[in-house]
């Protein structure tokens, strides 16, 4: 590393440290966690952690903040970490997935089967598996309101918006969709704005309903913010932010269709050349039918441009498919380099790092080249 | 020499299994030699340094192998180094410790007992309880006798069989949604199944249709907490009747009030199946003056009546059933507004309803 190149790193890590002074409030011990649902992180290395029995996300301060450069990959990666746990590779699932925008470690939420019991798991950039032990930490919680209905069950995606937490959740008995938009500084009891949305039916331009939101994504253009959301089957919405207000029923646009029988799993924006895109990697339980590459995992690069559109929406939104089922637009591309990708988050600025499923459920983390 | 060098190969101990006494967990220990490094030390030691005297892994029963060394702690307290698992041992495994810092590596083991037997987890009950479902059901709710384990792999293992034996494909929504002790499942169908106008429903069709006989399957071969299957598979007949697409209307129900000076049950008969669930989360009983009237509440014969039994007697005067706008049925119909709003025809969302019945 040059001097200045340090210099710059040192400045970037006291910047970072006096946010975290002026941040203050997390507290020392063990947070009260009662579900692991879905991590993410913000911009300065707090891990975010989505827990919907308890109605909470979590601020984890990892003090992990130590850049490193990824030179490996670890195949067997259920294998090696149920090996460490003292179990079975059976005995593991991964549950959720995210790297540190600091450091560039991958974080793992995982099921102790036998024990029923969650933890998190790191893996640095030279492949070494640790366990992140939550009994000690900097953390605090935000509460997530009830509101009318029932409370949620399970938190599908958070996310970080620069000046707010944007988190989707569900109730098990009821269809519904709850947003949660709760503005900075997060705290225990942070103003928390808690609405619905309703979703409207791409394919036929007369049906609405509510639905569940899979995996949400910020996105700020013009000066406006949005939660653009990527439901089942597989619909990209934009909601703009400033319609979420307390209670409300907050409709969105849908901007694209990926096409039916595909489940979401993660998205994030990205540039390239010049050019800003979207990665979203999704689940096809279609695979058998009708398969889109040699694993039920597959991705697709959207052109952001394709997300700004505010003409060509709802029945009119750009479908990837046409009405033979073929690729129909070359804004929307499918990555055969992603192939397989269970999960993935941004590592830097030209690459992600990805778990990989191969057909007997083996996993193995990577580096790929943002596409 | 010679007897030195005997004496301390003589000496070389594999580190001992130490159940604790106060927790379920287990410590593994070993007196450090005079001459170990970490001797002087007290207190926590990296990792590196612990696993440069001994380790502790999973003994693999097929490969005869240990595995690499488990997530814990190390520590050296009254001369011996000290290794704390991060996690308890598990159940039926057997785990090995071996010393890395001599010659012989000497090994000891340490079996955990399997769980005893017990009773194994059973299927109790599917909602609805009822055989006739409308075609656009939007969910099942299983509940097991036990705590089940919680996996995706539940999508694929259970089954809806349709006419002529054919599966119907993948008719489950994959989110999966337990209750707090993993004891009730709620399983959706794939809403894009069932939605009007939605490109998955007009590419494959609704997963039931109507006047067509299917069988919901769970295997046995679905895993409790423990990892053991349950004691028998399970199966439940529908019928698909007509879909249901209107919103709930409680001027269609019918109440019988009790009479006065007793704890006679209150009696709700619905014209429709109800989901108990929410039903129980959504309506009260509210006194004449305004109290919230405590009892116990319990559905009727295929969810389609309502009874409520006071703890007290009912007193002459206007009592209110308060009906939250969510109580819904089989088609997420709730009394709100039905599960899919025709953007045509749009109509007033509608709030908490309030039945009024007399007790006299």
């Amino acid at each position: 590393m040059n001097s200045y190149l340090m210099k710059t790193v040192a400045l970037g890590l006291f910047l970072i440290a006096c946010t975290f002074s002026d941040a203050a409030s997390f507290e020392q011990g063990k947070p009260k966690i009662q579900s692991i649902d879905v991590i993410s992180f913000q911009p300065e290395g707090i891990l975010l952690i989505g827990d919907g029995k308890a109605g909470q996300v979590v601020l984890i301060d990892t003090k992990d903040r130590e850049p490193q450069k990824w030179t490996a990959s670890v195949s067997d990666l259920k294998g090696k970490i149920a090996e460490r746990l003292g179990v079975a590779a059976k005995e593991v699932e991964l549950i959720h997935f995210a790297v540190n925008p600091v450091s560039g470690k991958a974080y793992l939420a995982i099921r102790k089967q036998d024990t029923k019991s969650q933890h998190l798991i790191t893996v640095d950039g030279q492949g070494k598996i640790s366990e992140f032990s939550l009994d000690k930490v900097s953390f605090k919680s935000v509460a997530l309101p009830k509101g009318t209905g029932g409370a949620i069950s399970k938190i599908t995606d958070l996310a970080w918006m620069s000046d707010r937490l944007l988190v989707s959740g569900v109730a098990a008995d009821e269809f519904a969709c709850k947003l949660y938009s709760v503005q900075q500084p997060l705290e225990k009891q942070s103003e928390v704005i808690l609405t619905s949305a309703e979703t409207f039916h791409v394919a036929h331009g007369k049906w609405e309903t509510k639905a569940p939101m899979t995996v949400l994504m910020p996105f700020e253009e013009n000066g406006k913010k949005y939660l653009v959301g990527a439901f089942s089957c597989t619909p990209l919405v934009k909601y703009p932010l400033e319609a979420f207000t307390e209670n409300a029923k907050v409709k969105g646009q849908s901007i694209v269709e990926l096409g039916s029988g595909n489940k979401p799993i993660h998205m994030f924006t990205y540039q390239k050349d010049g050019k800003s895109y979207v990665l979203i990697n999704t689940f096809r339980f279609h695979h058998q039918k009708k398969p889109f590459g040699p694993s039920p995992y597959w991705t697709a690069r959207i052109e952001t441009g394709v997300i700004s559109e505010n003409a060509n929406i709802n029945e009119k939104a750009l479908k990837r498919l046409d009405s033979k089922g073929e690729p129909g637009t070359e804004k929307v591309k499918l990555i055969p380099e992603f192939h397989g990708v269970s999960h993935m988050d941004k590592l830097d600025a030209a690459h992600a790092l990805v778990i990989s499923e191969d057909d007997k459920g083996g996993l193995t983390l990577k580096v790929l080249t943002l596409p | 020499m010679m007897i030195t060098m005997m004496a301390a190969l003589l000496i070389a101990v594999p580190p001992l299994f130490q159940p604790l006494d106060n927790s379920p967990g287990v410590e593994v220990r070993l007196p450090l030699d005079a001459s170990s490094p970490l001797k002087k030390k007290v207190g926590p030691v990296s990792n590196d340094d612990g696993e440069g005297v001994f380790i502790v892994g999973l003994f693999n029963d097929e490969t005869r192998k240990i595995g690499a060394p488990l997530f814990g702690k190390y520590q050296v307290r009254d001369g011996e180094l000290v290794f704390l698992p991060s996690q308890p041992f598990s159940l039926g495994k057997t785990y090995k410790a071996i010393r890395t810092d001599t010659k012989d590596k000497e090994v000891s083991q340490f079996k955990v007992p399997a769980l005893k037997a017990q009773d194994a987890v059973r299927v109790m009950k599917v909602y609805p309880t009822t055989d006739r479902v409308p075609a656009n059901l939007l969910k099942f709710t299983i509940v097991f006798s036990g705590p089940m384990r919680q996996s995706k792999t539940i999508f694929d293992a259970i089954e809806l069989v349709g006419p002529e034996g054919k599966s119907v494909d993948d008719p489950w929504r994959r989110t999966e949604l337990w209750n707090d002790n993993d004891t009730r499942l709620t399983l959706w169908f794939h809403p894009g199944r069932v939605k009007l106008g939605v490109n998955l429903r007009e590419q494959l069709g609704p997963p039931l249709e109507s006047g067509k006989t299917y069988t919901l399957k769970i295997p046995s071969e679905l895993l409790d907490a423990s990892g053991n299957k349950l004691a028998q598979g399970f199966e439940k007949k529908i019928i698909a009747g007509a879909e249901v697409r209107t919103r709930l209307d409680v001027n269609h129900w019918k109440i019988t009030p009790p009479s006065m000076q007793s704890k006679a049950a209150l009696n709700i008969n619905f014209p429709y199946v109800i989901d108990p669930y929410l039903f129980a989360r959504e309506v009260m009983v509210v006194g004449p003056t305004g109290k919230t009237i405590l009892g116990k509440a319990s559905m009727g014969l295929e969810e389609k009546s309502w009874q409520f039994v006071p703890d007290e007697d009912w007193q002459l005067g206007e009592y209110m059933i308060r009906v939250g706008s969510e109580v819904a049925d089989l088609a997420g119909n709730t009394i709100s507004r039905p599960f899919e709003v025709n953007l045509e025809t749009l109509e007033p969302l509608a709030g908490v309803q309030k039945l009024k019945f007399l007790v006299k």
